[in-house]
């Protein structure tokens, strides 16, 4: 008879327990070599042996005393028995204090306990063996070794679990106290030879140095924006030019279905154009960029990053995490500021919150990298692509200096308070799996791209059209916008039409360019798709000069976050007020900086 | 007794206790942070920032003031890189 079972994974942070849970379920929890990956619980399904189980992924937690809401929330869950089998995953490095974890749940614990020790593989390297056999009697429970992302000794975990699962526990472990017996424990089972660390250590003599520190981070951080750069460029081409060609059949295909020029103007025009926009802008560099970061966070890096700038943003009355949720920012502010959770402190953790979004996500690095090409630089080659890149560095500090400023000013007025501790764990390098990272990344970037041009761009496309298109009053109802706005834009060293772009972008940071453009050409069919020298002509055709884009760049760096952020930013922190304050903090930032850039170009520079 | 924000680089403490002011306490504790352990000191942050040590097969960091609650023995020992 086929029964269901439930499983509760858990463990300290960073031990493996999500990469179990995606080798049992096939499902994707993002992994990744930093303690605090996991935020959330998640749960899956996976057969064996005939029953059916069910699998929690809880939140890594220290103790089963939590000191965050997470951890909390995994303490709880620990505690309540809401399972069938609760399979504890330790490390086998950290072997001392994961014992003491374990001793300390077993003891706690009234259903079935199966013990995981998992990184086997890494513990031998490092001389540590221990007698898992010992172990299991000494402690009570099945003791299962593991190396979870060699893929060693997971069915062996199943079945322990499925053994586990079909017995009630015996009561044990009541009396006992959970530090003598982790003690003995350690001192029966386990040996430890000398400290083989040798090679990380050397790696963070370097990587964590005063002098080379934070250089080391600013040349991969280039490197990484040349390689995406470089890396984008042809793909963009191509897909911009497959795009085009099948635009035109789609549109000789409505007409031959015999569609209203009106309606193959909208939905070509407006719908597919933004949209192929989108993709041929927007893809290549994220399929890029998101996979290389995720190989930083895989190998380790990240923690080391904290580790570097936390006297920074301790000076600037942040968290030290504030600089990890910052480096998630690049990729997403959405996700970003769901990964604020590993700041414990609730108000370090608005602080983190309220100031993500003058972090540029990926949405915008495209808009920037295009205005940077045709204004800064717009020689092709090798040097100038490394060029673009450092300028685009420089924007990149730039804006976190500026998220540092914005922290210091709420710390020391809307988020007043006693600084709290900062305690990081240096995880051991590891060898990213390049291969399923890449594989995965590159699958997991392309959906999301496709489906925010399917769920985002296509309608605003339309929306857009529409405004462009239908005339009031001998003129399109989108000039009305524009020329409201144009006053105020003309301060800030836009136009209406940038302004009205940002604004119709809300949505998503993508569309951005591509609604200005539309805008500007509008009544005209978009014959060509608009490539980097097509893109000049139409901005510079309207007036655009190089202050106009440095006060653009500004503002795309220093705008009201992106729908799904907003709508992130109040799942998170269930208030309205705060809510509009990370709405318009950056907006209040960016307004101020165009108007000074504005107002010193026109009388100090007279440009 | 030294505290480990005033032992240098490359040094070692036997933890002999922490400061019960620390609200960090009970998380060094139950990160390795015990009486007894041995502490070896890796690397410093740039303009005070943090410390990182090696306890217990894991490498933590922690603030220099907070590191400054956290004494013990030093001990005379060779290589711990």
């Amino acid at each position: 008879m086929k029964r269901s079972y439930t499983v509760a994974l858990a463990g300290n942070p960073n031990v493996g327990k999500s990469t179990i849970f995606n080798s049992f379920t096939g499902l994707h929890q993002h992994t990744g070599n930093w303690t605090g990956k996991t935020v959330e619980s998640a749960k899956g399904e996976y057969s064996f042996d005939g029953d059916n189980f069910t699998l929690l992924d809880l939140p890594g937690t220290y103790s089963l005393e939590p000191a965050s809401a997470e951890e909390k929330a995994a303490c709880d869950h620990i505690r309540s028995g809401e399972y069938d089998v609760l399979a504890v995953v330790i490390d086998a490095v950290c072997i001392e204090r994961n014992l003491r974890f374990a001793s300390g749940i077993i003891c706690a614990v009234e259903k079935p306990v199966v013990l995981c020790v998992n990184l086997i593989d890494e513990a031998r390297k490092k001389e540590i063996e221990i007698d898992h056999k010992r172990l299991s009697e000494l402690l009570g429970v099945p003791v299962i070794p593991t190396a979870a992302r060699q893929g060693k000794g997971l069915t062996e975990l199943k079945e322990a679990i499925r053994d586990a699962a079909h017995f009630e526990k015996t009561e044990f472990g009541k009396n006992a106290d959970p530090d003598a017996l982790a003690r003995d424990a350690f001192e029966k089972c386990c040996v430890v030879g000398r400290a083989t660390d040798k090679i990380d250590r050397a790696i963070d003599r370097v990587i964590l140095s005063k002098a080379l520190g934070i250089p080391i981070m600013l040349a991969l951080l280039l490197l990484v924006f040349w390689i995406t750069i470089v890396g984008a460029n042809y793909p963009s081409q191509l897909l911009g030019r497959a795009f085009l060609i099948l635009g035109d059949k789609l549109r000789a295909l409505l007409y031959s279905l015999g569609c209203s020029k009106t309606i193959v103007s909208a939905a070509i025009d407006g719908v597919y154009t933004t949209l192929s926009w989108v993709v041929s802008v927007m893809l290549p560099p994220m399929a890029i960029f998101f996979p290389l970061f995720t190989l930083m966070e895989d190998c380790g890096y990240l923690p080391r990053i904290a580790f570097n700038l936390d006297r920074c943003f301790c000076c600037a009355g942040a968290h030290g995490k504030q600089s990890l949720t910052t480096a998630m920012g690049f990729g997403c502010n959405a996700c970003a500021v769901t990964g604020c959770r590993i700041i414990d402190s609730p108000r370090e953790r608005l602080i983190a919150v309220i100031t993500n979004s003058m972090i540029p996500c990926n949405g915008r690095f495209p808009m920037i990298l295009s205005l940077i090409a045709i204004f800064f630089c717009n020689t092709p080659g090798a040097e100038s692509s490394f060029l673009r890149a450092a300028i685009m560095l420089g924007f990149i500090v730039f804006s976190v200096l500026m998220s540092l400023l914005a922290s210091k000013l709420l710390s020391v007025t809307a988020l007043k308070g006693v600084r709290s501790s900062f305690v990081l764990e240096l995880p051991p390098y590891r060898r990213p799996q390049i291969g399923r990272v890449i594989v995965r990344s590159i699958f997991d970037r392309t959906l999301f791209v496709l489906l925010r041009a399917v769920y985002v761009a296509a309608p605003a496309g339309l929306v857009i059209w529409l405004l462009a298109n239908i005339n009031a009053g001998g003129v399109p109802l989108i000039v009305y916008m524009t020329e409201f706005l144009d006053p105020f834009a003309v301060l800030l060293g836009l136009d209406g039409v940038i302004l009205a772009a940002f604004i119709l972008g809300f949505p998503a940071n993508e569309i951005v360019l591509p609604i200005a453009l539309m805008i500007y050409m509008s009544g005209m069919t978009l014959g060509e798709l608009p490539e980097t020298g097509m893109l000049a002509s139409v901005l510079i055709s309207h007036g655009w000069t190089v202050k106009t884009a440095v006060c653009t760049i500004i503002f795309c760096l220093f705008h009201f976050p992106c729908s799904t952020a907003c709508l992130t930013i109040y799942k998170e922190t269930k208030s309205i007020r705060w809510t509009a304050l990370s709405l318009a903090l950056p907006f209040a930032i960016g307004t101020l900086l165009c108007i000074i850039i504005n107002i010193t170009s026109k009388f100090v520079l007279l440009v | 007794m030294p505290t480990l924000a005033q032992i240098k680089i490359g040094e070692s403490l036997v933890i002999k206790g922490i400061g019960s002011e620390l609200a960090i306490k009970k998380r060094l504790e139950e990160l390795g942070f015990l009486e007894g352990a041995r502490i070896d000191k890796l690397y410093v942050g740039l303009f005070g920032g943090p410390e990182a040590v090696r306890v217990g097969g894991s490498v933590i960091a922690v603030r220099r003031n907070d590191a400054d609650k956290i004494y013990g023995d030093k001990l005379q020992q060779g290589e711990i890189y």
